[in-house]
């Protein structure tokens, strides 16, 4: 018995040293950040890395935060990511169950060109898109950041993946209860769904919240631009300001690492639903 | 109704006054954090001069993605008034632009320097202006370099004398030199230098593998015996103290600099080591005025715009603050330019690298394939996986492909 439960210890005991091995590596990148965000920039690339910078050059917050109008950026940044987020969510929820749990006249074609769509690349869909948005008038305007970006395919795969775990039983039960088709999809599809909705939310956030080329080329006004727009400011073609690149970063970070750490659970049970890794 | 009538008449006379007056340019630019201050200063001094004209610079990223928008914007119909661009990018719109030979005051016009004319001309019209322009120099460790090395022989001779082992690990601790496949312009220096090209003047016949070009990657395979071979910007491995002298653009020297603090060594900057001339490639982009979608008085406007940012004045003003050249006869000349380069001997250095032998990448519309391809072979050779002779008779063929698809 001893040995047993001394086995287990030995056993647990090497399960968290290499988890705490492999957050160490993860966390890393994170860690030079924050230390390089305090430097300045003869010390920023020194090898090896000069941990906990001396000097400290906490000037180089502020520095960077008036090398550009970030405030403005911060808020596009979380305008967009929310407005997105929220769109996709209701757009993807309705279309994954259709595609799901409904039967149509050439829903796997209909589904299978979907996914076809995932195969372009999107440098190849540049010009075009940017022929439409002008045409459309949205150029220049939020429309341009937000409405294209209220449908993703890879969501909706994601969640037909997860709707289709459903037994088809409840929806018979709820018929026999004269339950609508949409009061069924909010009631018992959404809240089952859970996991997996906050996986495609917070996958949306974090795109939206990074996305550089879209907002760069269709829009022309540093009122429309985001954080990333703010962030590619301290390099150049010759050399990169590491210290207030990093520092920039740093500030950057914060609000989707808030957001990862509030919905971490959500977010690692939808994964694992949805059988993605 | 009589009132509301004439509150909105008043309104509309206000519009008028108020918008109707100002003509409107937009310049997209991808001038960064420490080039941009400089950039916006002047533009608030034009905008001071001419109260008339409004300039709205609008940065785009990267050259990457300027250029993505650019090629977008062109291809909609609806590029902005003014943009960088670099002669590539130049020759797949040369109808969008307007000519601004025929636009600049012939004095102005005459004043640029003959070598960017040269570069800023296509098919025999200048087209564009040159604007933030910067050219290959030599970075050095005054500690471990006394006398900088001025000819082939005496660069390699003094880049394998650097070149040391100290713990006999059969790698060495330090090398003479670096070289970065993914620049291939410091072998177009070196291509020039030994008066040979990548095609010939009339841009028919591929030259890449003639007795001149194989010379010199013969040079380049034996320069990297002793050579650091890496894809990364030298400043990193030059601070690092692991090479003591490179070839690289001008525009890097403020971050070559931090590096050799970081390093704590002094850096000195000359001009690259000659061979049958001193040419030097120059880098950098060209300001292109577009005819699309724009009225006579957004061109008007703009032209006015360039020949301010060609004063005399304002060119040195922009190559003291960003470390680029000036671009006028009157610039180089001037003694404000004069006394600055006195003081700072680097700046001295490239400028007279530029009037020693300053020319232009070539006007080919398939340009950067030709350079994506030269780049594949040209790492080959630095690492030792092919030969000079055969990297480059292959880089002949895939050429030779590249200009006859276009």
């Amino acid at each position: 018995m001893q040995t047993y439960a001394f086995r287990r210890g030995i056993g647990k005991l090497l399960l968290y040293v290499l988890l705490s091995l492999g957050a160490l590596v993860m966390i890393l990148p994170f860690l030079w950040m924050l230390s390089t965000s305090l430097k300045d920039e003869v010390s920023a690339l020194q090898m090896p890395p000069q941990w906990i910078p001396r000097p400290v050059h906490w000037e180089n917050f502020p520095r960077a935060w008036s090398a550009a109008p970030f405030g403005r950026y911060f808020f596009n940044s979380f305008f967009i990511a929310i407005t997105t987020t929220v769109g996709e969510v209701i757009t993807t929820i309705f279309a994954a169950y259709a595609f799901a749990k409904m039967n149509f006249f050439g829903k796997n074609v209909l589904f299978t060109i979907f996914l076809g769509t995932l195969m372009i690349p999107g440098q190849m869909l540049l010009v075009p898109n940017y022929v439409t948005i002008k045409k459309l008038g949205w150029y220049n305007t939020y429309w341009a950041l937000i409405i294209p970006w209220t449908v993703s395919v890879f969501g909706i795969f994601l969640l037909r993946q997860f709707f289709r775990t459903i037994p088809d039983e409840f929806w018979d039960a709820a018929r026999i209860d004269g339950c609508s088709r949409f009061r069924y999809i909010w009631q018992v599809v959404v809240p089952l769904s859970r996991p997996g909705i906050a996986t495609v939310a917070l996958f949306k956030f974090i795109g939206s919240w990074n996305a550089f080329l879209w907002v760069l080329i269709m829009t022309d006004k540093v009122e429309l631009r985001t954080i990333p727009v703010g962030l590619r400011f301290f390099m150049s073609d010759v050399g990169t300001n590491y210290p207030l690149l990093m520092a920039a970063s740093t500030m950057a970070i914060l609000p989707v690492l808030l957001i990862f750490l509030f919905t971490q659970r959500q977010f690692i049970q939808g994964i694992t639903r949805t059988g993605l890794k | 109704m009589r009132r509301t009538l004439l509150v909105l008449g008043l309104m509309g006379l206000f519009a008028v006054w108020a918008l109707g007056g100002k003509v409107t340019i937009t310049f997209w630019h991808a001038m960064s954090e420490k080039h941009s201050p400089p950039l916006e200063y002047l533009t608030q001094k034009f905008m001071e001069e001419n109260p008339d004209i409004q300039v709205n610079l609008v940065y785009q990223g990267g050259y990457g993605s300027l250029s993505q928008k650019l090629i977008a914007a062109v291809a909609a119909g609806t590029p902005p008034t003014l943009a960088q661009q670099y002669e590539n990018w130049t020759t797949q719109w040369l109808e969008a632009l307007v000519p601004l030979e025929d636009y600049l005051d012939p004095e102005v016009l005459a004043d640029i320097h003959p070598k960017f004319v040269e570069m800023n001309t296509f098919d025999g019209k200048m087209l564009t202006v040159p604007f933030n322009k910067s050219i290959i120099v030599l970075y050095y460790r005054a500690d471990l370099v006394p006398e900088p090395p001025t000819t082939w022989e005496e660069f390699l001779d003094l880049a394998c004398k650097l070149t040391v082992d100290e713990n006999g690990d059969g790698v060495p601790d330090r090398f003479g030199t670096g070289l970065r496949p993914p620049n291939p312009e410091i072998f177009l220096t070196f291509l020039a230098q030994n008066e040979g090209s990548i095609l010939s003047e009339d841009m028919a016949e591929v030259t890449i593998n003639n007795e001149r070009a194989l010379e010199t990657m013969e040079f380049m395979a034996r320069l990297a015996k002793c050579a650091l071979v890496q894809g990364g910007y030298l400043s990193g491995p030059f601070g690092d103290g692991l090479i003591a002298m490179f070839v690289d653009t001008s525009a890097g020297y403020p971050y070559n600099l931090s590096a050799a603090k970081r390093g704590g060594f002094e850096m000195k900057v000359t001009k690259v080591p000659c061979h049958k001339n001193c040419a030097s490639m120059v880098q950098g982009t060209n300001l292109g005025l577009f005819q699309l979608n724009q009225s006579e008085e957004q061109i008007a406007a703009a032209v006015k715009y360039i020949e301010f940012l060609l004063r005399p004045e304002n060119t040195v003003y922009w190559a003291k603050e960003t470390g680029y050249l000036p671009v006028t006869v009157s610039g180089f000349e001037s003694e404000a330019w004069k006394a600055f380069c006195e003081e700072h001997p680097e700046r001295k250095a490239m400028s007279e690298q530029f009037l020693a032998g300053g020319f232009g990448q070539i006007h080919h519309p398939a340009y950067w394939d030709i350079r994506n391809a030269m780049i594949t072979y040209y790492e080959a050779v630095l690492r030792g996986e092919m030969e000079p002779k055969e990297a480059l008779d292959a880089l002949a063929e895939e050429i030779k492909t590249i200009i006859e698809e276009y």
